[in-house]
């Protein structure tokens, strides 16, 4: 007989997702003893395979003698379908082991759109869905990740979640469970062991009720011995924390084929509608030796033709100009490119730039963000016109045709004003390469602007602000369609109906774990996807449910009502959020705190630690 | 300037990867090897590697062939002993040529490629039946199938003297296992799936649906000798 995997995989596209067996991937003997682990990425290989924070776990666990930690990834529709008919469970690359036989199950919550998939693949292994049904030898359902700073859309489907950053508390949470395992613990003796881990939140612990008009009215613990807040987890020393020697080379051309080296985390720009921003603080750079020796050891481990100097502001970080140099020269004949995922305009530098662009020549991408220096001033994006227009004028002049920029629609105090600001100033940039005049200018010119809409998140200083509806992001949008036609420029634009999700996920709490467990039962999943999104099942979700998304994305908040987060504390206050928001509605600007600390709290927020001590390079 | 050519295996663990998927996987295998790969110049450096034959996704191989251009000479056993140490699981280099000259390309020397097919027998079908419908086969002096030409436009292809070798070989535990040596290149190129086809035409004697194995056991040129 032909295995059941074998007869299905050459039917489905890229069959090559579910199959496992790249350079770097782990086999280990499966010894009864072991801890399984299996990482979950709720959308398909390529998108997975592109996270960092998954390279590092996978590597990281693994060292353990005692843990074996697998992968797997939704299944695309026509792998679903198969799996279903021919009644395979959903299984891990590695072993081709069934979700459902793994000691724990844990999901990264990388986009609120992804949701429903996480439902999917527990169900495609046979996995009950609610927490507190589920029973006493089902895996432990563990999410983390960004969207993990507000869990409560999806607390009733998780045992455990994981705030903040992952790689020591995993490790602690899995001794804790190789005690609990000699010990013979009950999985609830152990959530509630487990519930002592900094970093750890064990949703069932914890009750939520209601006010009439459906904001919170208490949130508190229901058994004693468990925090009433949830401490975020942060790594302090990135220098001496666990970074894997080598990474999975998938076969597959993924979104991120490359190296990932992670300079920094944390950002210190304090853009107002930036979680990323706040979430992530403090900033902790990693050393320029260690950063060397990472990106030698990765290089040789990979043989990636490319790495990308990742982080939030990369061009923020102190010795990039070494670090550039170094990899350049060191790996320049050797062929292997260094890439910048984002550039700032600010201190953005075109030698920089087109240094490391000697090996392979791509396109430039800037962010402004905002059209106009008002709206800009608004989010706290320190950037100027003047800036954007002389680094266009220098990218222009030094050869680059193909350029990008990214604006958010739909922002605080956003008036027609600045949607026109948009348009202006990517006819400024054409203009600018009409007007260039040098002997490497390019003989083709492509601008791509795209805007995103924006959504308020959770610890934001717009953690109370409105949401713009559908259909004023419409309107908006067919504005700049209608008003920036150029054939050297290209728009694009997001699906307003997913923003409106988006929002109400966002900012959601826990009754619409309600509405997910309804729209996947509708069919949902891939929401993130353009041609899966299934709008009126959504609605017809919420409305079954009785809740509404605007209430969620569209209403705006009372800086005194209880917010279904705010039983974490990510280190930056409610205080100091607060202040950021008036200041932004004033349109005045809050400096860069690298420098000068602007009291977000977090150097009250754990014991002993202040935040200038971790830029080491510059020390 | 010098070429490597080299002669690997497939194997079960990287049978589903595809053939673009081969390339960059070569590319990176040779790159970690430290192999002095030589790269095109201009914007976009990439190395200049080229295979005897494309395979289908899902196929298992012992014998297929690449190309790759080389910035200075190394020691063919160097090369192989490197590239393996480097390789993913599943990917074998077995033999290699490393040479100054100019050889004639992979893709000009394919003739033929032998494989062995393993199918699902079906409800009515037993090795019996298969060997006498495989021996009419090889009786006819005339096939044709119905095959869309390089144009794209369907036609009618003889097919017959393609099939060099054509037997079934044994069963066991429901699967036959088929072994067959076919035309395959630029010239003329059959597919071994398409012999699984002629043993249904009648009845379904192999149950393609529940699965194939194939796995080619050689490429060869006209004369079905190794090209290496």
């Amino acid at each position: 007989m032909i295995n059941k995997i074998d007869v299905i995989l050459p039917r489905v596209e890229s069959p090559a997702r579910y199959t496992g067996n790249e350079l770097n991937s782990i086999k280990k003997d499966l010894r009864e003893d072991l801890i399984r682990f299996c990482f979950a990425f709720p959308d398909i290989y390529e998108v997975g395979m592109s996270h960092l924070g998954l390279q590092i776990i996978y590597q990281m666990l693994n060292k353990e003698e005692n843990i074996y930690c697998e992968r797997v990834f939704a299944p695309w529709v026509d792998m679903e379908k198969e799996l279903r008919e021919n009644n395979v469970p959903l299984f891990s690359l590695e072993t081709k082991t069934s979700l459902k036989d793994f000691d724990f199950l844990g999901f990264t919550l990388q986009y609120e759109m992804s949701y429903s998939n996480i439902l999917n693949m527990m169900n495609m292994a046979g996995i009950t869905l609610f927490s507190r049904d589920r029973k006493e030898d089902e895996p432990i359902i563990i999410l983390g990740g960004p969207c993990a700073y507000n869990p409560e859309p999806m607390a009733d489907f998780a045992d455990i979640i994981l705030i903040g950053e992952g790689e020591e508390a995993i490790i602690e949470l899995m001794e804790l469970y190789e005690e609990s395992k000699q010990e013979k613990l009950s999985k609830k003796e152990f959530l509630l062991k487990a519930a002592q881990i900094w970093g750890i939140y064990v949703p069932s612990f914890y009750e939520v009720q209601y006010k009439e008009d459906g904001t919170l009215k208490s949130f508190k613990p229901l058994i004693e011995g468990v925090p009433e807040k949830i401490r975020k987890r942060f790594v302090k020393d990135l220098d001496t924390m666990y970074f894997p020697e080598t990474m999975i080379v998938p076969y597959l051309q993924v979104i991120h084929d490359r190296i990932l080296l992670e300079l920094f985390r944390g950002c210190t720009r304090g853009c107002r509608f930036c979680q990323a921003g706040m979430i992530y603080r403090p900033l902790r750079e990693k050393s320029l030796e260690v950063l060397k020796r990472n990106a030698d050891q990765l290089i040789e481990n990979t043989g990636y033709e490319e790495v990308s100097l990742s982080s939030l502001s990369t061009t923020d970080y102190s010795c990039l100009p070494q670090l550039t140099e170094y990899l350049i020269d060191k790996y320049e004949d050797k062929k292997v490119a260094v890439g910048l995922p984002s550039l700032r305009l600010d201190n953005f530098s075109i030698e920089l730039a087109q240094k490391i662009q000697k090996v392979k020549k791509t396109g430039l991408t800037f962010a402004p963000e905002a059209g106009t220096q008002r709206l800009r001033d608004v989010i706290n994006k320190g950037v100027t016109e003047e800036e954007l227009m002389s680094a266009v004028k220098k990218a222009f002049e030094s050869g680059w045709g193909n350029l990008k920029l990214y604006f958010m629609i739909g922002l605080p105090t956003e008036t027609l004003e600045d949607i026109d600001g948009i348009i202006d100033l990517a006819f400024k940039v054409v203009d600018e390469y009409d007007k260039t005049e040098s002997p490497l200018k390019n003989k083709k010119v492509r601008l791509s602007v795209s805007t995103s809409s924006f959504v308020p998140k959770a610890f934001t200083p717009f953690q109370w602000v409105a949401q713009n509806s559908a259909q004023e992001i419409k309107d908006k949008q067919s504005y700049i369609i209608r008003n920036m036609r150029n054939k050297k420029i290209e728009y694009s634009w997001h699906e307003p109906y997913v923003s409106r999700m988006e929002g109400a996920f966002a900012r959601g709490d826990r009754r619409l774990s309600q509405v997910i467990y309804k729209a996947w039962e509708k069919g949902c999943r891939f929401d993130g996807w353009k041609d899966h999104f299934n709008y009126e099942s959504w609605m017809a979700a919420f409305q079954e449910t009785g809740l509404d998304p605007d209430f969620y994305a569209l209403r705006e908040r009372e800086y005194e009502e209880l917010l279904p987060w705010d039983f974490i504390d990510i280190g930056v206050t409610k205080e100091f959020l607060i202040k950021e928001h008036k200041k932004a509605i004033n349109e005045t600007v809050t400096d860069f705190c690298k420098y000068k600390c602007v009291n977000c709290g977090f150097n009250d927020f754990e014991e002993g630690w202040r935040c200038d001590v971790y830029s080491k390079n510059e020390v | 300037m010098y070429t490597a050519r080299m002669k690997f295996k497939k194997g079960e663990e990287i049978k589903y990867i595809s053939h673009l998927d081969m390339q960059r996987m070569l590319q990176r295998t040779l790159r970690r090897a430290g192999v002095p790969i030589k790269y095109s110049e201009g914007f976009n450096p990439h190395p200049k590697l080229s295979f005897a034959m494309a395979m289908a996704v899902g196929m298992t191989s012992d014998c297929e062939y690449a190309d790759i251009e080389l910035e200075e000479y190394i020691d063919p056993e160097e090369f192989v002993k490197k590239a393996n140490k480097s390789a993913p699981q599943g990917f074998i280099i077995t033999k290699a040529l490393v040479t100054e000259d100019n050889i004639p390309s992979l893709t000009s020397l394919v003739g033929s490629a032998e494989y062995i097919l393993n199918g699902v027998v079906s409800e009515h079908g037993t090795l019996d039946l298969i060997q006498s419908k495989i021996q009419m086969i090889l009786e006819k002096e005339s096939i044709t199938i119905r095959k869309r030409n390089k144009k794209g436009k369907m036609g009618i292809k003889e097919i017959r003297p393609m099939i060099y070798t054509f037997q079934a070989t044994s069963e066991e535990d429901g699967m036959v296992s088929i072994r067959c040596s076919v035309a395959t290149g630029s010239k003329e190129n059959l597919r071994p799936d398409v012999l699984i086809d002629l043993i249904n035409e009648d009845e379904l004697l192999i149950d393609k649906d529940k699965g194939m194995g194939i796995h080619r056991v050689l490429l060869g040129n006209e004369e079905r000798e190794e090209l290496l």
